[in-house]
Protein backbone atom coordinates (compact mmCIF):
# COMPACT_ATOMS: atom_id res chain seq x y z
CA UNK A 1 0.00 0.00 0.00
CA UNK A 2 1.18 3.01 -0.93
CA UNK A 3 1.30 5.94 1.19
CA UNK A 4 2.18 9.34 0.38
CA UNK A 5 5.18 10.67 2.10
CA UNK A 6 3.39 13.93 2.87
CA UNK A 7 0.67 12.20 4.82
CA UNK A 8 2.97 10.70 7.07
CA UNK A 9 5.52 13.73 7.75
CA UNK A 10 1.68 15.54 8.19
CA UNK A 11 0.56 12.91 10.75
CA UNK A 12 4.28 12.94 12.41
CA UNK A 13 3.59 16.48 13.04
CA UNK A 14 0.16 16.22 14.56
CA UNK A 15 1.36 13.46 16.89
CA UNK A 16 4.86 15.38 17.51
CA UNK A 17 1.77 18.43 18.38
CA UNK A 18 -0.13 16.33 20.65
CA UNK A 19 2.72 14.99 22.79
CA UNK A 20 4.36 18.63 22.85
CA UNK A 21 1.10 19.78 24.58
CA UNK A 22 0.90 16.92 26.64
CA UNK A 23 4.04 17.46 27.95
CA UNK A 24 3.75 21.04 28.51
CA UNK A 25 0.09 20.09 30.13
CA UNK A 26 2.21 18.02 32.37
CA UNK A 27 4.68 20.12 33.78
CA UNK A 28 2.18 22.81 34.38
CA UNK A 29 0.18 20.24 36.80
CA UNK A 30 3.73 19.35 38.13
CA UNK A 31 5.20 23.28 38.66
CA UNK A 32 1.26 23.91 40.55
CA UNK A 33 1.90 21.09 42.74
CA UNK A 34 5.34 21.77 43.66
CA UNK A 35 4.45 25.12 44.53
CA UNK A 36 1.39 23.43 46.45
CA UNK A 37 4.34 22.18 47.92
CA UNK A 38 6.21 24.60 48.34
CA UNK A 39 3.13 26.94 49.62
CA UNK A 40 2.13 24.16 52.02
CA UNK A 41 6.38 24.06 53.97
CA UNK A 42 6.00 28.04 54.00
CA UNK A 43 2.87 28.38 55.52
CA UNK A 44 4.23 25.61 57.80
CA UNK A 45 7.44 28.03 58.12
CA UNK A 46 5.24 31.16 59.07
CA UNK A 47 3.11 29.24 61.31
CA UNK A 48 6.24 27.84 63.09
CA UNK A 49 7.70 31.25 63.28
CA UNK A 50 4.50 32.74 64.58
CA UNK A 51 4.27 30.36 67.08
CA UNK A 52 8.02 31.12 68.40
CA UNK A 53 6.85 34.73 68.36
CA UNK A 54 3.63 34.20 70.64
CA UNK A 55 6.21 32.22 72.97
CA UNK A 56 8.35 35.26 73.09
CA UNK A 57 6.02 37.44 73.31
CA UNK A 58 4.15 35.60 76.12
CA UNK A 59 7.38 35.99 78.01
CA UNK A 60 6.45 39.41 78.85
CA UNK A 61 2.53 39.24 78.04
CA UNK A 62 1.70 40.48 81.58
CA UNK A 63 3.98 43.31 81.14
CA UNK A 64 2.33 44.50 77.49
CA UNK A 65 -0.88 43.61 78.95
CA UNK A 66 -0.87 45.47 81.91
CA UNK A 67 0.39 48.56 79.11
CA UNK A 68 -2.70 48.06 76.78
CA UNK A 69 -4.91 48.57 79.94
CA UNK A 70 -3.05 51.43 80.64
CA UNK A 71 -3.83 52.73 77.77
CA UNK A 72 -7.30 51.72 77.17
CA UNK A 73 -7.83 53.01 80.31
CA UNK A 74 -6.57 56.53 79.05
CA UNK A 75 -8.68 56.48 76.31
CA UNK A 76 -11.93 55.74 77.61
CA UNK A 77 -10.95 58.47 80.36
CA UNK A 78 -10.32 61.06 77.37
CA UNK A 79 -13.47 60.08 75.78
CA UNK A 80 -15.70 59.92 79.09
CA UNK A 81 -14.60 63.31 79.56
CA UNK A 82 -15.02 64.48 76.16
CA UNK A 83 -18.30 63.09 75.61
CA UNK A 84 -19.64 64.35 79.23
CA UNK A 85 -18.03 68.15 79.25
CA UNK A 86 -19.28 68.92 75.71
CA UNK A 87 -22.91 69.04 76.39
CA UNK A 88 -22.04 71.48 78.72
CA UNK A 89 -20.79 74.40 77.13
CA UNK A 90 -24.22 74.97 75.18
CA UNK A 91 -25.75 74.39 78.57
CA UNK A 92 -24.03 76.63 80.61
CA UNK A 93 -23.52 78.97 77.98
CA UNK A 94 -26.62 79.80 77.48
CA UNK A 95 -27.62 79.97 81.02
CA UNK A 96 -25.15 82.70 81.43
CA UNK A 97 -26.64 84.52 78.00
CA UNK A 98 -30.22 84.43 80.06
CA UNK A 99 -28.86 85.10 83.49
CA UNK A 100 -27.35 88.36 82.11
CA UNK A 101 -30.41 89.05 79.80
CA UNK A 102 -28.55 88.97 76.72
CA UNK A 103 -31.70 86.96 74.90
CA UNK A 104 -34.23 89.77 75.99
CA UNK A 105 -35.89 90.52 80.05
CA UNK A 106 -36.16 87.79 81.95
CA UNK A 107 -38.10 88.25 85.33
CA UNK A 108 -37.61 86.98 88.56
CA UNK A 109 -39.33 83.43 88.62
CA UNK A 110 -37.26 83.08 85.35
CA UNK A 111 -33.79 84.28 86.76
CA UNK A 112 -34.31 81.48 89.75
CA UNK A 113 -35.07 78.90 87.19
CA UNK A 114 -32.13 79.28 84.97
CA UNK A 115 -29.60 79.31 87.87
CA UNK A 116 -30.82 76.11 88.89
CA UNK A 117 -30.42 74.84 85.91
CA UNK A 118 -26.67 76.77 86.12
CA UNK A 119 -26.23 75.47 89.15
CA UNK A 120 -26.35 72.00 88.49
CA UNK A 121 -25.01 72.20 85.22
CA UNK A 122 -21.64 73.26 87.57
CA UNK A 123 -22.57 70.13 89.79
CA UNK A 124 -22.15 67.85 86.81
CA UNK A 125 -19.17 69.80 85.69
CA UNK A 126 -17.15 69.71 89.63
CA UNK A 127 -18.39 65.74 89.47
CA UNK A 128 -16.61 65.35 85.81
CA UNK A 129 -13.69 66.77 87.05
CA UNK A 130 -13.55 64.82 90.78
CA UNK A 131 -14.20 61.68 88.78
CA UNK A 132 -11.50 62.17 86.30
CA UNK A 133 -8.99 63.48 89.19
CA UNK A 134 -9.77 59.51 91.00
CA UNK A 135 -9.29 57.98 87.42
CA UNK A 136 -5.66 60.00 87.16
CA UNK A 137 -4.84 59.04 90.40
CA UNK A 138 -5.20 55.36 89.75
CA UNK A 139 -3.30 55.72 86.75
CA UNK A 140 -0.31 57.89 88.18
CA UNK A 141 -0.91 60.16 85.57
CA UNK A 142 -2.29 63.51 88.13
CA UNK A 143 0.40 65.91 87.27
CA UNK A 144 1.96 67.94 90.08
CA UNK A 145 3.80 71.37 89.89
CA UNK A 146 5.27 72.11 92.52
CA UNK A 147 6.36 75.67 93.81
CA UNK A 148 6.73 78.04 96.65
CA UNK A 149 3.89 78.87 98.45
CA UNK A 150 3.54 81.48 100.65
CA UNK A 151 1.75 80.07 103.99
CA UNK A 152 0.34 83.88 104.35
CA UNK A 153 -1.00 84.11 101.20
CA UNK A 154 -2.60 80.79 100.34
CA UNK A 155 -4.77 81.25 103.70
CA UNK A 156 -5.61 85.32 103.06
CA UNK A 157 -7.01 83.81 99.81
CA UNK A 158 -8.68 81.17 101.28
CA UNK A 159 -10.43 83.66 104.48
CA UNK A 160 -11.77 86.16 101.45
CA UNK A 161 -13.30 83.16 98.90
CA UNK A 162 -14.24 81.34 101.88
CA UNK A 163 -15.96 84.88 103.62
CA UNK A 164 -17.92 85.33 100.29
CA UNK A 165 -19.80 82.06 100.52
CA UNK A 166 -20.41 81.61 104.53
CA UNK A 167 -21.60 85.49 104.03
CA UNK A 168 -25.19 85.42 105.59
CA UNK A 169 -24.63 82.14 107.01
CA UNK A 170 -24.16 81.80 111.22
CA UNK A 171 -20.94 79.82 110.89
CA UNK A 172 -17.96 81.44 112.23
CA UNK A 173 -14.69 80.95 110.45
CA UNK A 174 -11.50 81.24 112.32
CA UNK A 175 -7.83 81.02 110.26
CA UNK A 176 -4.45 80.47 111.92
CA UNK A 177 -1.85 80.62 109.39
CA UNK A 178 0.67 80.12 112.38
CA UNK A 179 3.35 82.05 110.14
CA UNK A 180 2.31 84.15 107.85
CA UNK A 181 6.05 84.85 106.32
CA UNK A 182 6.57 80.88 106.35
CA UNK A 183 7.82 79.54 102.41
CA UNK A 184 7.26 75.99 101.49
CA UNK A 185 7.41 73.70 98.29
CA UNK A 186 4.44 72.33 96.97
CA UNK A 187 1.32 72.54 94.55
CA UNK A 188 -0.93 75.31 95.54
CA UNK A 189 -3.27 74.69 93.68
CA UNK A 190 -3.49 70.88 94.48
CA UNK A 191 -3.11 72.03 98.02
CA UNK A 192 -6.25 74.15 97.64
CA UNK A 193 -8.06 71.55 96.05
CA UNK A 194 -7.71 69.44 99.42
CA UNK A 195 -9.14 72.74 101.88
CA UNK A 196 -11.82 73.52 99.34
CA UNK A 197 -12.82 69.42 99.75
CA UNK A 198 -12.24 69.13 103.48
CA UNK A 199 -14.21 72.87 103.96
CA UNK A 200 -16.72 71.85 101.73
CA UNK A 201 -17.31 69.20 104.02
CA UNK A 202 -17.60 71.42 107.30
CA UNK A 203 -19.90 73.64 106.14
CA UNK A 204 -22.14 70.20 104.99
CA UNK A 205 -21.82 68.92 108.68
CA UNK A 206 -21.94 72.24 110.72
CA UNK A 207 -25.04 73.16 112.85
CA UNK A 208 -27.47 75.96 111.02
CA UNK A 209 -26.84 78.26 114.03
CA UNK A 210 -23.67 78.40 116.14
CA UNK A 211 -21.11 76.51 113.51
CA UNK A 212 -17.26 77.01 113.83
CA UNK A 213 -14.69 76.00 111.48
CA UNK A 214 -11.01 76.09 112.32
CA UNK A 215 -8.57 75.85 109.47
CA UNK A 216 -4.74 76.64 109.69
CA UNK A 217 -1.52 75.09 110.22
CA UNK A 218 1.56 74.05 113.10
CA UNK A 219 4.69 72.85 113.46
CA UNK A 220 4.62 69.90 115.19
CA UNK A 221 8.31 67.26 115.17
CA UNK A 222 9.52 69.01 112.58
CA UNK A 223 5.96 68.63 110.41
CA UNK A 224 4.21 71.08 108.93
CA UNK A 225 0.44 69.99 110.18
CA UNK A 226 -2.06 71.87 108.02
CA UNK A 227 -5.83 70.75 109.56
CA UNK A 228 -9.80 71.93 109.04
CA UNK A 229 -11.67 71.61 112.05
CA UNK A 230 -15.78 72.11 112.60
CA UNK A 231 -18.07 71.37 115.33
CA UNK A 232 -20.37 69.21 112.98
CA UNK A 233 -21.97 65.96 113.75
CA UNK A 234 -18.45 64.13 114.26
CA UNK A 235 -17.71 61.07 112.76
CA UNK A 236 -17.60 57.53 115.02
CA UNK A 237 -14.56 55.06 115.26
CA UNK A 238 -15.11 52.51 112.63
CA UNK A 239 -16.81 54.79 110.11
CA UNK A 240 -13.08 56.76 110.09
CA UNK A 241 -11.29 53.89 109.01
CA UNK A 242 -13.56 53.89 105.87
CA UNK A 243 -13.57 57.95 105.70
CA UNK A 244 -11.02 57.59 102.68
CA UNK A 245 -12.76 55.24 100.43
CA UNK A 246 -13.85 56.07 97.08
CA UNK A 247 -17.71 56.69 96.51
CA UNK A 248 -17.64 56.70 100.80
CA UNK A 249 -20.75 58.81 102.25
CA UNK A 250 -21.82 58.20 106.07
CA UNK A 251 -24.80 58.09 105.73
CA UNK A 252 -25.81 56.17 102.56
CA UNK A 253 -29.98 55.96 102.80
CA UNK A 254 -31.49 57.01 100.41
CA UNK A 255 -32.89 59.88 102.32
CA UNK A 256 -29.98 61.42 103.60
CA UNK A 257 -29.44 65.00 102.79
CA UNK A 258 -26.56 65.47 102.70
CA UNK A 259 -25.07 65.79 98.66
CA UNK A 260 -21.64 65.23 97.28
CA UNK A 261 -20.02 62.84 95.16
CA UNK A 262 -18.16 60.85 98.40
CA UNK A 263 -14.66 61.20 96.22
CA UNK A 264 -13.52 64.31 97.80
CA UNK A 265 -11.96 62.94 100.81
CA UNK A 266 -10.26 59.47 98.35
CA UNK A 267 -9.27 62.38 96.09
CA UNK A 268 -7.41 64.54 98.64
CA UNK A 269 -5.99 61.58 100.34
CA UNK A 270 -4.35 60.39 97.29
CA UNK A 271 -3.22 64.00 96.73
CA UNK A 272 -1.90 64.69 99.71
CA UNK A 273 0.07 60.81 99.84
CA UNK A 274 1.31 62.06 96.28
CA UNK A 275 2.38 65.73 98.08
CA UNK A 276 4.46 63.51 100.72
CA UNK A 277 2.61 63.96 103.41
CA UNK A 278 -0.14 61.52 105.43
CA UNK A 279 -3.76 62.98 106.17
CA UNK A 280 -5.59 61.31 109.03
CA UNK A 281 -8.95 62.53 110.77
CA UNK A 282 -9.52 62.43 114.73
CA UNK A 283 -13.42 62.78 116.04
CA UNK A 284 -15.02 62.26 118.86
CA UNK A 285 -17.93 61.08 116.85
CA UNK A 286 -20.73 63.59 118.17
CA UNK A 287 -19.67 66.70 118.30
CA UNK A 288 -16.41 67.84 116.32
CA UNK A 289 -13.98 66.32 113.64
CA UNK A 290 -10.58 67.23 112.87
CA UNK A 291 -8.79 66.57 109.34
CA UNK A 292 -5.05 66.75 109.77
CA UNK A 293 -2.25 66.78 106.88
CA UNK A 294 0.75 65.99 107.88
CA UNK A 295 4.27 67.40 105.66
CA UNK A 296 7.95 66.66 106.65
CA UNK A 297 9.36 70.21 106.68
CA UNK B 1 -12.84 91.89 66.37
CA UNK B 2 -13.16 89.05 63.40
CA UNK B 3 -13.51 85.49 65.28
CA UNK B 4 -13.62 82.23 63.34
CA UNK B 5 -14.86 79.61 65.16
CA UNK B 6 -14.36 75.57 64.14
CA UNK B 7 -16.21 73.34 66.25
CA UNK B 8 -18.41 70.42 64.88
CA UNK B 9 -20.84 70.85 67.44
CA UNK B 10 -23.11 72.94 66.10
CA UNK B 11 -25.16 73.95 69.13
CA UNK B 12 -21.30 75.44 70.94
CA UNK B 13 -20.72 77.40 67.76
CA UNK B 14 -24.29 78.67 67.48
CA UNK B 15 -24.22 79.84 71.24
CA UNK B 16 -21.08 81.33 70.94
CA UNK B 17 -21.56 83.02 67.31
CA UNK B 18 -24.73 84.27 69.57
CA UNK B 19 -22.77 85.49 72.17
CA UNK B 20 -19.48 87.10 70.52
CA UNK B 21 -22.41 88.74 67.99
CA UNK B 22 -23.87 90.38 71.15
CA UNK B 23 -20.86 91.52 72.33
CA UNK B 24 -20.04 92.86 69.32
CA UNK B 25 -17.69 90.86 67.58
CA UNK B 26 -17.89 89.17 64.17
CA UNK B 27 -17.84 85.57 64.07
CA UNK B 28 -17.63 83.30 61.39
CA UNK B 29 -18.22 79.19 61.86
CA UNK B 30 -17.00 76.66 60.09
CA UNK B 31 -18.68 73.24 61.39
CA UNK B 32 -15.69 70.76 60.08
CA UNK B 33 -11.91 71.49 59.94
CA UNK B 34 -11.69 71.14 56.37
CA UNK B 35 -13.86 74.15 55.67
CA UNK B 36 -12.10 76.12 58.49
CA UNK B 37 -8.96 75.68 57.25
CA UNK B 38 -10.03 76.66 53.91
CA UNK B 39 -11.80 80.26 55.56
CA UNK B 40 -7.82 80.62 57.28
CA UNK B 41 -6.33 80.28 53.80
CA UNK B 42 -8.63 82.76 52.50
CA UNK B 43 -9.23 85.27 54.61
CA UNK B 44 -7.82 87.28 58.15
CA UNK B 45 -9.04 86.34 61.56
CA UNK B 46 -7.81 88.33 64.54
CA UNK B 47 -8.16 85.31 66.19
CA UNK B 48 -9.23 81.32 65.55
CA UNK B 49 -10.74 79.46 68.30
CA UNK B 50 -10.48 75.73 66.97
CA UNK B 51 -12.22 72.54 68.73
CA UNK B 52 -9.71 69.53 68.60
CA UNK B 53 -11.72 66.32 68.31
CA UNK B 54 -13.35 66.54 65.30
CA UNK B 55 -14.24 63.78 62.84
CA UNK B 56 -12.27 63.23 59.30
CA UNK B 57 -10.27 66.33 59.94
CA UNK B 58 -9.45 67.35 63.64
CA UNK B 59 -7.86 70.54 65.01
CA UNK B 60 -4.60 68.77 65.53
CA UNK B 61 -5.12 68.14 61.03
CA UNK B 62 -5.76 71.90 60.87
CA UNK B 63 -2.87 73.19 62.68
CA UNK B 64 -0.30 70.93 61.34
CA UNK B 65 -1.39 71.95 57.87
CA UNK B 66 -0.53 75.66 59.17
CA UNK B 67 2.37 74.54 60.75
CA UNK B 68 4.09 72.87 57.38
CA UNK B 69 2.89 75.65 55.22
CA UNK B 70 3.88 78.08 57.84
CA UNK B 71 0.81 80.14 58.30
CA UNK B 72 0.51 79.52 61.82
CA UNK B 73 2.99 82.17 62.59
CA UNK B 74 0.31 84.91 61.21
CA UNK B 75 -2.66 83.65 62.55
CA UNK B 76 -3.35 83.59 65.88
CA UNK B 77 -4.92 80.18 67.44
CA UNK B 78 -6.73 78.54 70.87
CA UNK B 79 -7.29 75.97 71.22
CA UNK B 80 -10.60 74.94 73.11
CA UNK B 81 -11.10 70.94 74.38
CA UNK B 82 -12.88 69.04 76.35
CA UNK B 83 -10.79 65.82 76.77
CA UNK B 84 -8.31 65.83 79.27
CA UNK B 85 -5.45 68.30 78.22
CA UNK B 86 -2.07 66.42 79.56
CA UNK B 87 1.02 68.90 79.63
CA UNK B 88 2.76 67.12 76.94
CA UNK B 89 0.28 67.73 74.49
CA UNK B 90 0.34 70.98 75.59
CA UNK B 91 3.56 72.12 74.70
CA UNK B 92 3.38 69.87 70.95
CA UNK B 93 0.54 72.81 70.41
CA UNK B 94 2.07 75.23 71.63
CA UNK B 95 5.62 74.19 69.90
CA UNK B 96 3.59 74.31 66.72
CA UNK B 97 2.63 77.84 66.91
CA UNK B 98 -0.89 77.61 69.21
CA UNK B 99 -1.76 80.60 71.38
CA UNK B 100 -3.02 79.03 74.11
CA UNK B 101 -5.09 75.92 74.96
CA UNK B 102 -8.40 76.40 77.14
CA UNK B 103 -10.52 73.73 78.29
CA UNK B 104 -14.34 73.05 77.70
CA UNK B 105 -16.90 73.75 79.27
CA UNK B 106 -16.07 77.29 79.38
CA UNK B 107 -17.83 80.63 81.03
CA UNK B 108 -18.35 82.74 77.32
CA UNK B 109 -17.23 85.52 79.66
CA UNK B 110 -13.82 84.22 80.32
CA UNK B 111 -13.45 83.16 76.57
CA UNK B 112 -13.59 86.49 75.61
CA UNK B 113 -11.51 87.93 78.40
CA UNK B 114 -9.07 85.67 76.94
CA UNK B 115 -9.05 86.29 73.44
CA UNK B 116 -9.65 89.96 74.02
CA UNK B 117 -6.00 90.23 73.68
CA UNK B 118 -6.07 89.21 70.10
CA UNK B 119 -8.03 92.63 69.53
CA UNK B 120 -6.60 95.21 66.81
CA UNK B 121 -3.28 93.58 67.00
CA UNK B 122 -1.43 91.54 65.03
CA UNK B 123 0.33 88.41 66.48
CA UNK B 124 3.70 88.97 67.84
Amino acid sequence: MLVDNNVIFYLLIVWAVIVTILLIRMRQKHIKHINELRGDQKRQAEQTDAKEKRQAEQTDAKEVSEKLKGIAKDEFSAMITHELNTPLVPILGYCKMLKTSMLGRIDPEQLEAIEIIEKNAKRLEALIADIMDVRKLDLNKLRFKIDDLSIGAFFSNIDSDYKKILDGKKCQFVIDPYNKDLVIKTDKARLRQVFDNLISNSIKFVPESNGKIEIGCMKENGNLVFYVKDNGIGISQDKQKELFQKFYQIDTSERRSIGGTGLGLAISKGIVEKLGGIISVKSDGKTETTFYMKFPL
Amino acid sequence: MKILLIDDNSDITKMLQKYMTIKGHSCTIANTGQSGLDLINNQTFDVVILDIAMPTFSGNDVIDVLHKSGKIKNQNIVTLTASILTGDIESVLKNKGVHSCLKKPIDPDVLLDHIQQFGNKNKA
